[in-house]
């Protein structure tokens, strides 16, 4: 759960950015198991209007190169409107039988420098790869006892030249009428 | 702060979605390089020289090149996970005074065009003398012609749409795989999750 994101962005787009640096790489050892740890920087603008920002600024991250480069750790430093942050973020996974990780708990600790303010989040996860998937039905307003909208699966088309006529029609009636009016008023001008 | 909170706490269970239900195209060909060597080009001291930009830039392609090509991987096989998250949030406010405790169980389930879960959260402040609590029960759902919220007052109350939106060849699965954050759903979800 969330093996590949820091504060909900990919790890794939983090390395992609210009803006990610590595200033640091080691390894360390963790209950036998070697894992990478990466120190780096994220410097970048935030923008606290977009949804979504991202606030961490660097950190590191311990990744394990033998399931798939999933993270193991991470703590980064985050700077909020009003505060900076530290947020450190723990995993513990299964191997499943193809050597694919599988997320099984998750502990998060969210600490603000200068307000104080701290949580913790604990996630207990139980996934499991499901062949085969569900039915699209399973996904549908009568699943849960409601009945599915009416609506068509395809956009309406847009009646666009039902509008350009009625405009022309428009125009069209303003023009006569405008040189029947300049008419009449011409004749009753004339002597 | 209950922003920086809320924002938090979204974060973290949008996260738990993101894993599930993002989705990548490129497969892995070959196996993973061995974590030697993602270090055979980094053994030398970190002295400052004119070489060191190099150095520091060495690491990111063989990220870029070794993981990266595993996240893909995993991304297919994410595709099939199926299942169920409990989560416990506790949050220590001191300027509040007393703590905020948030559960919430969550039930995921997805195939290839079709997203959805499934909350039940139940939130506690725990103030002294008293505590407030609320329960709150949550379905997000997205197929390929529409998404929809239900809500209800508890475990045995029938369902009742509280937003329905027509997807024109968009649904949940493709807005979580952008970054899960964001969304119509985004708002939904931190009203839930308080």
């Amino acid at each position: 759960m969330a093996q590949f994101h820091i504060e909900g962005l990919r790890l794939s787009s983090l390395v992609r950015d210009s803006n990610f640096k590595v200033n640091r790489t080691s390894q360390v050892n963790r209950a036998g198991h070697t894992l990478v740890r990466i120190d780096f920087d994220y410097p970048h603008d935030i923008d606290y209007s977009k949804d979504p920002f991202y606030a961490f600024l660097g950190g590191w991250m311990l990744l394990d190169s033998d399931h798939c480069w999933c993270l193991k750790e991470f703590e980064v430093k985050a700077k909020y409107s009003n505060s900076m942050a530290t947020i450190r973020r723990e995993f513990e996974y299964r191997v499943d039988s193809d050597n694919m990780p599988i997320t099984t708990r998750v502990l998060e600790i969210h600490e603000s420098h200068q307000t104080g303010y701290r949580f913790e989040d604990v996630a207990v996860v139980d996934f499991h790869s499901v062949k085969p998937l569900p039915a699209d039905d399973e996904f549908s307003l009568s699943a849960f006892g409601l009945s599915d909208p009416s609506f068509k699966g395809g956009r309406q088309p847009r009646r666009l030249y039902l509008w350009l006529a009625l405009v022309g029609l428009t125009c069209l009636s303003l023009a006569l009428l405008f040189r029947w009016l300049a008419r009449r008023v011409k004749n009753q001008a004339a002597p | 702060m209950s922003k920086l909170c809320c924002s938090c706490m979204v974060s973290f269970f949008l996260h738990a979605v993101a894993q599930l239900f993002s989705s990548y195209r490129k497969r892995l060909i070959g196996s993973s390089l061995s974590v030697f060597s993602f270090f055979g080009l980094h053994s030398s001291s970190g002295i400052q020289t004119p070489c060191i930009a190099q150095k520091v830039e060495t690491p990111k392609k063989k990220l870029l090149d070794e993981a990266l090509a595993n996240w893909e991987r995993y991304q297919q096989f994410a595709n099939t996970l199926q299942g169920r998250v409990v989560i416990e949030h506790n949050d220590f406010n001191s300027s509040r005074g007393y703590p905020i405790c948030i559960k919430a169980k969550m039930e995921l389930k997805q195939n290839v065009r079709c997203a959805m879960y499934l909350s039940e959260s139940l939130r506690e402040k725990r103030k002294p003398g008293a505590i407030e609590k609320k329960e709150e029960y949550a379905a997000y759902v997205s197929n390929p012609r529409f998404q929809f919220e239900l809500k209800r007052r508890d475990r045995q109350a029938a369902w009742s749409i509280s937003r329905l939106k027509r997807l024109i060849a968009v649904c949940l699965k493709t807005l979580l795989g952008m970054e899960l954050t964001t969304g119509p759903w985004r708002n939904s979800i931190s009203k839930d999750l308080g």
